[in-house]
């Protein structure tokens, strides 16, 4: 998307995005009460006291006074109504692009606000502008346009199913009835490539037949749902959705609990206006049914386990703490919050996006240099998101764990880069597949 | 004219008016720009009622126990995370401020079942439990001359003594105090949410309360005419209040509250499962 410069573009793009202002959203806007009660539970206030959830959301508020309330904009700053220009969009950024879109803030809020939804809503203006970070922008634009299938993608997805063929008898792709379509993105390659065989080694145990898309989906979809680009979120869900169907797949089953889950599984028929091919699980949902029903053939496990629930799969997703799995394949601690208050590892929405490490990798798979495209603000928003994670960490280290679990890739990664600050001990991070495979009969 | 007819024979027409044109332009509003028509996602609730054989087992009690928990989890929280809000805030000035002086003491009580005289009737009514206005007086005190018929104690007993009007006004009055106090040193963080707005809201707050509180414990020897102006004030600002309510952080308490949390409970709960 071209940058938008001028007053009146900008106040165009207000109006643009102004179709998706529905009821939920000016009920997040109007009824703040600013009791603060969200302020201790954000990941970010912990960091630095300025950005809490009512005052990150703040920034989209001030935009909605100027262009939907005519008293506030007769008022304008008294009223804190601001008009959308540059200067305005790059003082949003600071708080918008510190949300995590963890919605710890909509657990324990008072009105029942998401706070994160309000962020992702000042995104899609900062967007408009063209004040993304670049790195991401250029993820964004590469799904959007399907040019991340460049030669390396391709052989990376060639080998990935090479090395499948180690562990099982039939490499399926693109086949059509199969009971599980696996969705698989850039991402799911490069940061979870352990998970997806280790969930494919497990499926094939439990009898469940799958099968992987023709090429990657995705960078990690829907990156719209990172940047505020609803067109681009809507083409994505829509893609998987039609591929699912086409493949009369009886569930899309995800393996990234990360954004993606809840935007196939919640928010995708929504923004995209269509109807659910099929049923969308998480293997976290899968494998804790057939943990419940005992036809998990997994050896007993012992290591000190814990924990951490992604806050998209548990607060935007539904989907808690496997107990019974966990019981079978190692010796669970009882995390200090779990479920609803758990916080947020820090990598969340873009910020997994934004570290150099991460950079480095996408940038050798989609021949393009993102490093470069790191700039000052995405440095700070790195080391921010990392300052997170630290707190994260301690809190998960007072119980003593030998192996942290979860089930999204970059809280994998923000654990394990956060682990290696922080702790002496060598510590494993773990997505829940890899733990279930090594534990298979 | 003085103002306390003013206030009473020609301006409370229009606050009415203006309260309830205001929140019906409200309520109309999200239920125009409401998106019922489209796709939705399998709803969760209804996929664990299936897996769990009947709608019984996980729908009713589990609907019980959410409805009242998504209520209640703020202010677990809270407790948690910050109980000198929970007591200024919650406590002193929503529970004592609302709950007890706007519904409960016993003026209040008498405008409310001059207004509203139906809620006489029945279980709903008000007097029983109205709170005195100061420690020698039953909370039936008044109320009773609009509820002929209805003698009885008020039950709050001994509580009176600590539980009246105007024990209950100071701890109004320092819970604003609190609250203001709070948003200035908000301010002076740089945390950017506090608006000029909340704390206009909550020197209208203050001035609502000042002005019952001067007209209720002036002086028996006041004058007719200040007493009368007194509770002018009071009205004038009640007023105010309920005509500025639909259109401020007010509105919270009719709508915007309720309207939160029926959301909370249909998409965290209903949708996701969480």
């Amino acid at each position: 998307m071209m940058a938008l410069e001028s007053r009146k573009d900008l106040d165009k793009a207000f109006w643009r995005l102004s179709k998706y202002i529905e009821s939920n959203i000016i009920h997040y806007v109007e009824n703040c009460i600013s009791c603060g009660i969200c302020y201790e539970i954000c990941p970010a206030f912990h960091i630095d006291k300025r950005y809490a959830p009512a005052p990150i959301g703040e920034w989209f508020r001030r935009f909605y006074r100027r262009y939907m309330n005519p008293i506030a904009r007769a008022l304008g700053k008294l009223a804190h109504a601001y008009p959308l220009t540059r200067e305005n969009l790059l003082k949003a950024r600071e708080y918008a692009y510190r949300c995590t879109n963890c919605a710890a803030c909509y657990m324990v809020c008072a009105a029942g606000i998401d706070s994160g939804t309000l962020a992702l809503m000042c995104k899609a203006l900062i967007d408009s502008a063209g004040l993304t970070p670049q790195a991401v922008k250029v993820l964004e634009e590469l799904e959007a346009t399907r040019k991340y299938i460049t030669p390396k993608v391709e052989e990376l997805y060639a080998k990935f199913q090479e090395e499948l063929k180690k562990y099982v008898p039939e490499v399926s792709v693109g086949e059509r009835d199969r009971t599980a379509y696996i969705p698989v993105s850039i991402v799911d390659l490069v940061f979870g490539k352990d998970a997806l065989i280790s969930t494919i080694r497990v499926l094939e145990k439990i009898g469940i037949t799958w099968t992987l898309p023709r090429e990657p989906v995705g960078i990690r979809p829907p990156m719209g749902y990172v940047t505020g680009n609803f067109a681009e979120f809507a083409s994505l869900v829509r893609r998987i959705y039609l591929e699912a169907k086409e493949l009369n797949a009886k569930m899309i089953l995800v393996v990234d609990c990360g954004y993606t889950y809840p935007a196939l599984r919640f928010e995708g028929p929504y923004i995209a206006e269509i109807e659910q091919p099929c049923k969308i699980m998480s293997v976290v949902e899968l494998f804790e049914d057939y943990a419940e029903r005992g036809l998990l053939p997994v050896r007993e496990g012992h290591d000190a386990a814990i924990w951490h629930d992604p806050c998209m799969l548990m607060r935007r997703g539904g989907v808690e703490m496997p107990h019974a799995l966990l019981e079978r394949i190692a010796t669970p601690l009882k995390p200090k919050w779990k479920g609803r208050y758990v916080r947020c590892c820090g990598g969340g929405s873009h910020m997994f996006f934004l570290h150099e490490e991460v950079a480095k990798a996408l940038s050798e798979v989609l021949e393009i240099d993102l490093v470069r495209m790191l700039d000052s603000f995405s440095r700070e928003i790195a080391e921010f998101s990392l300052k997170m994670a630290e707190h994260r960490v301690e809190e998960l280290l007072t119980k003593m764990p030998r192996v942290i679990v979860t089930a999204c890739h970059s809280c994998v990664f923000m654990l394990r880069k956060a682990l290696e600050k922080v702790s002496t001990v060598r510590i494993d991070v773990k997505h829940v597949s890899e733990l279930v495979a090594k534990q298979l009969m | 004219m003085d103002l306390l007819s003013f206030v009473l024979w020609y301006l409370s027409i229009p606050t009415v008016a203006i309260f309830v044109g205001g929140l019906v332009y409200k309520v109309m509003r999200y239920a125009l720009l409401a998106r019922i028509h489209v796709p939705k996602p399998e709803f969760r609730w209804r996929e664990k009622a299936i897996k769990k054989g009947s709608f019984w087992d996980i729908g009713f009690w589990h609907w019980i126990k959410e409805i009242i928990m998504v209520f209640l989890r703020p202010i677990i929280w809270c407790a948690r995370s910050n109980v000198l809000d929970l007591v200024g805030g919650l406590l002193f000035l929503h529970i004592f401020g609302i709950i007890l002086i706007l519904f409960l003491v016993g003026t209040h009580v008498a405008i409310w079942l001059n207004y509203m005289p139906y809620l006489k009737l029945g279980a709903l009514s008000l007097v029983p439990a109205a709170v005195a206005i100061e420690k020698f007086w039953f909370g039936l005190c008044l109320a009773v001359k609009y509820s002929a018929g209805v003698e009885h104690l008020s039950p709050w007993g001994l509580l009176t003594y600590a539980g009246n009007a105007y024990m209950l006004a100071l701890i109004v009055i320092a819970a604003i105090t609190y609250k203001f106090v709070d948003h200035l040193v908000k301010v002076k963080r740089h945390i950017i949410n506090i608006r000029p707005g909340d704390f206009a809201a909550l020197l209208l707050l203050l001035a609502v309360v000042l002005s019952g509180f001067a007209a209720a414990f002036s002086p028996i020897t006041t004058p007719i005419t200040v007493q009368r102006f007194l509770l002018g004030l009071h009205v004038l600002f009640g007023e105010i209040f309920f005509m500025v309510l639909p259109f401020t952080k007010f509105s919270h308490f009719v709508f915007g509250y309720w309207y939160g949390k029926i959301h909370e409970l249909y998409d965290t709960y209903a949708k996701r499962g969480v």
